[in-house]
């Protein structure tokens, strides 16, 4: 009988495996707190004997490699819930704010300016010649245009903000699906070159999460490797190595367009959805606000010019536009004309006499009066005020319901992640004892072979 | 496979649920220090824009409180001022009786006659009477008295002020017009006062003076029935001030009930969701703080 140097071998790979094991296992635990890390396993299967010689037992063990532990469906089902999350945060922030435009429910901001305004032609009514209080119905008028200028302005400003946020995000789409397509790129060349991508596809995962997140896309995993991602069209924002550029188109007075290589794109997913959604929101907001006002005015206005004023002057219109253009939100100001000249308000009825207050009450009535529309609503001027509100409020609630739902499902679907990807510290625990004791045997193993040979030579001297 | 739970998973399920508990932790201390339970129209929408409606309904009411105020106050003024002018057309019928007595010497009579001088004025600072800057019976005519200082009318027509006390009601008037209580068909109070004095002084021809001052007692009579109407119509329209003032209050405390039940928070019920959220967030810190027995720790 010979040297059997086989054992050498057989302690040599086993050796190797163990170590390797003992690196992943390490490579998990540094890993149990990085997002989207998958965990590791080492894949050892028995290196099959060498040769078919009687009483071949094997050449030892024989590491296949390492596999990532993930569910395809899983991730898909993260990834799209994620989208879906992302949409309902955007509007949500953004609904929030809107909400906050509008101001208290109880007190202050147009309402009470508006009721503060006609009521103040209610005082006029019952001293229609006095002149004090044709100074505060100016005075009440200048509030209430400052009133819905400031949350005019304020929607604006949360439509700008909007729109920064949206096209920074299409900046960073277009960033993270450029290293989409690097990445596939790279785990090609690996897949190819027979190495380990593991850390590049966790790497890509947390990509495409983000991705979803953002713009709501579809995730596919193909057979080679790479990831495609399209929108609901079915068109690609990436395919194999390569990135399509999305870009934000302002449009005035309009939501922004968004396009991908050039052509309009319908984004209903993702951060970036919803924020179209808070646009498409924050500008039906402001077209209501705008008619209000522009119905006010213009109603104020017909009752106002059909009186006259205390000097018997045919009255004026009480609201102008500050730009001389259309009456809106924005333009809503009150006819220089009376502000100089406070006897110019008018309470009376043509030729009836300055004490008359027929227009005052006519005006004043206006608090209560249920007959006037705006776009789809109708009631009185602050009721219809109170309903632009109300459904401000209405779509955060939903809003903030929806989310939260979507959150709990984003936490199940991340749970279920966890239970199949996450790493147990326990586990792993029991990993590192598992492969350093067979790494001590591996050892021993080789021990007694060397000592066999040892023997076997020293029998021959 | 039995489901997996690894150490991330367990933080991140601690986390999520502090954020819940921190949520309603906050919600049921706003509830409780703003004392409502709607503080922005997403805490209820519906619930919200029933409130802001109901807050412009009492606005609305307020201010017809403050117009119930003046008009009370414009008519209890006319009403004292048509009172004097009763009174005083009472005392005019009686000089003028006194006047017409065979017994009344040329000497009292001059009296008589100064003293009906004196009444016309009384009269016209009457119907001259200002409350604030207004012509208490110019109605809607208030660019001039409703008679100049020689009793002549003015020239442009009035109708009665009006003031709405009430939503979706007819206005109720604030007082009435010199025309009707200091004329009548055949001339203005002061012209007849005048002609009494004038006849009562003598003109030379003492059967038409006493015609004269026949005339005017009879015209006195009709003034005097034109002005205790006119305080009927007053006392009518101020009653009915009155009624409307007390239903607004009424009204008022409806709305408020319905404003409260809507907008109010259940105190005690937002005290007992602030002490279930703060025993979670003390429950979470404590399993936070919980060192979990890991079979690293046995390794060593």
């Amino acid at each position: 009988m010979g040297i059997n140097f086989s054992a050498f071998e057989i302690g040599r790979r086993a050796l190797r495996a163990q170590q390797l094991g003992i690196t992943v296992t390490g490579q998990n635990i540094a890993n149990v707190n990085t997002p989207g890390y998958a965990r590791q396993r080492l894949l050892l299967a028995p290196a099959p004997p060498d040769g078919a010689r009687p009483l071949s037992i094997g050449v030892g063990v024989l590491v296949q490699g390492v596999e990532a532990a993930r569910d395809r469906f899983i991730e898909a089902r993260l990834q799209r819930e994620t989208g879906i999350a992302g949409r309902l945060n955007a509007e949500r922030d953004v609904f929030a704010v809107i909400e906050g435009a509008f101001g208290n429910v109880s007190e202050g901001g147009i309402g009470q300016a508006l009721t503060s305004f006609f009521n103040s032609f209610r005082d006029l009514e019952a001293n229609p010649t006095s002149v004090p209080l044709r100074t505060s119905v100016v005075a009440r008028a200048v509030d209430l245009t400052n009133a819905f200028h400031l949350t005019r302005s304020r929607l604006q400003s949360v439509y700008r903000d909007t729109q920064v946020e949206a096209g920074s995000l299409v900046e960073e789409v277009n960033r993270l699906a450029a290293q989409v397509a690097e990445l596939n790129r790279q785990i090609s060349v690996a897949a190819k070159t027979g190495n380990i991508s593991s850390a590049l596809e966790d790497q890509r995962g947390e990509v495409v999460k983000r991705l979803t997140e953002l713009v709501g896309v579809n995730a596919v995993e193909n057979p080679n490797g790479d990831v495609t991602l399209t929108f609901s069209d079915g068109r690609a924002l990436v395919l194999n190595d390569r990135a399509f550029a999305m870009n934000m188109v302002s449009v005035a007075n309009g939501v922004p367009i968004i396009t991908l290589d050039g052509q309009p794109l319908s984004v209903d997913g993702g951060r970036i959805g919803g924020l179209l959604n808070a646009l498409s929101a924050v500008g039906d907001h402001i077209v209501a606000l705008d008619g209000l006002a522009a119905a006010v005015a213009a109603r104020v206005n017909q009752l106002h010019t059909s009186g006259e004023d205390l000097d018997g002057n045919a009255g004026a219109a009480f609201f102008v536009s500050s730009n001389g253009g259309p009456i809106d939100a924005a333009t809503l100001s009150v006819n220089p004309a009376l502000t100089a000249s406070p006897r110019r308000v008018v309470a009376a009825a043509t030729g009836a006499g300055s004490g008359d207050a027929t227009v005052a009450r006519a005006i004043a009535n206006l608090v209560s009066d249920s007959n006037q529309t705006v776009g789809a609503r109708s009631g009185s001027f602050p009721s219809i005020f109170s309903s632009i509100v109300a459904d401000a409020g209405d779509q955060l609630r939903v809003a903030e319901d929806g989310l939260a739902a979507q959150q709990s499902i984003v936490a199940q679907v991340v749970a279920q992640r966890e239970s199949v990807s996450g790493v147990s510290l326990d586990e792993e625990a029991i990993n590192l004892m598992q492969y350093q004791r067979a790494y001590e045997a591996a050892a021993r193993f080789l021990k007694v072979a060397d000592e066999m040979t040892q023997t076997l030579i020293a029998l021959g001297q | 496979m039995p489901f997996r739970v690894t150490d991330s998973l367990m933080s991140a399920r601690l986390v999520q649920q502090l954020g819940l508990a921190r949520q309603k932790q906050a919600a049921a201390q706003e509830q409780i220090s703003s004392g409502k339970r709607i503080n922005r129209p997403s805490d209820d929408p519906v619930g919200a824009e029933k409130v802001m409606n109901i807050r412009i309904s009492q606005a609305a009411l307020a201010q017809f409180k403050k117009a119930i105020t003046q008009a009370d106050e414009k008519l209890r003024v006319g009403d004292s001022a048509l009172e004097s002018y009763e009174q005083l057309l009472d005392r005019a019928g009686a000089l003028l009786a006194q006047g017409l007595s065979d017994f009344a010497t040329p000497e009292a009579r001059q009296a008589l006659a100064v003293e009906i001088e004196g009444l016309r004025e009384s009269a016209l600072h009457l119907a001259q009477l200002k409350h604030g800057d207004e012509f208490i019976f110019g109605g809607t005519r208030q660019d001039q008295p409703p008679f100049d200082s020689s009793g002549t009318p003015a020239a442009t027509p009035s109708t009665e002020q009006l003031l709405q006390i009430e939503a979706e009601a007819p206005p109720v008037i604030t007082g009435v017009r010199a025309e009707e209580v200091f004329s009548d068909g055949n001339g203005t109070v002061f012209a007849a006062l005048a002609s009494a004095a004038t006849a009562l002084r003598g003109t030379g021809n003492p059967t038409t003076d006493r015609a004269t001052l026949e005339a005017m007692m009879g015209r006195l009579n009709d003034l005097g029935s034109r002005a205790r109407s006119a305080r009927v119509r007053l006392g009518v329209a101020l009653e009915h001030v009155e009624a409307v003032g007390a239903r607004l209050d009424a009204d008022n405390l409806v709305l408020e009930e319905v404003a409260q039940q809507a907008e109010s928070a259940d105190v005690a019920q937002a005290a007992v969701k602030l002490a279930e959220a703060s025993n979670v967030i003390d429950a979470i810190a404590q399993t936070a703080r919980f060192r979990r027995n890991s079979l690293i720790d046995i390794l060593g």
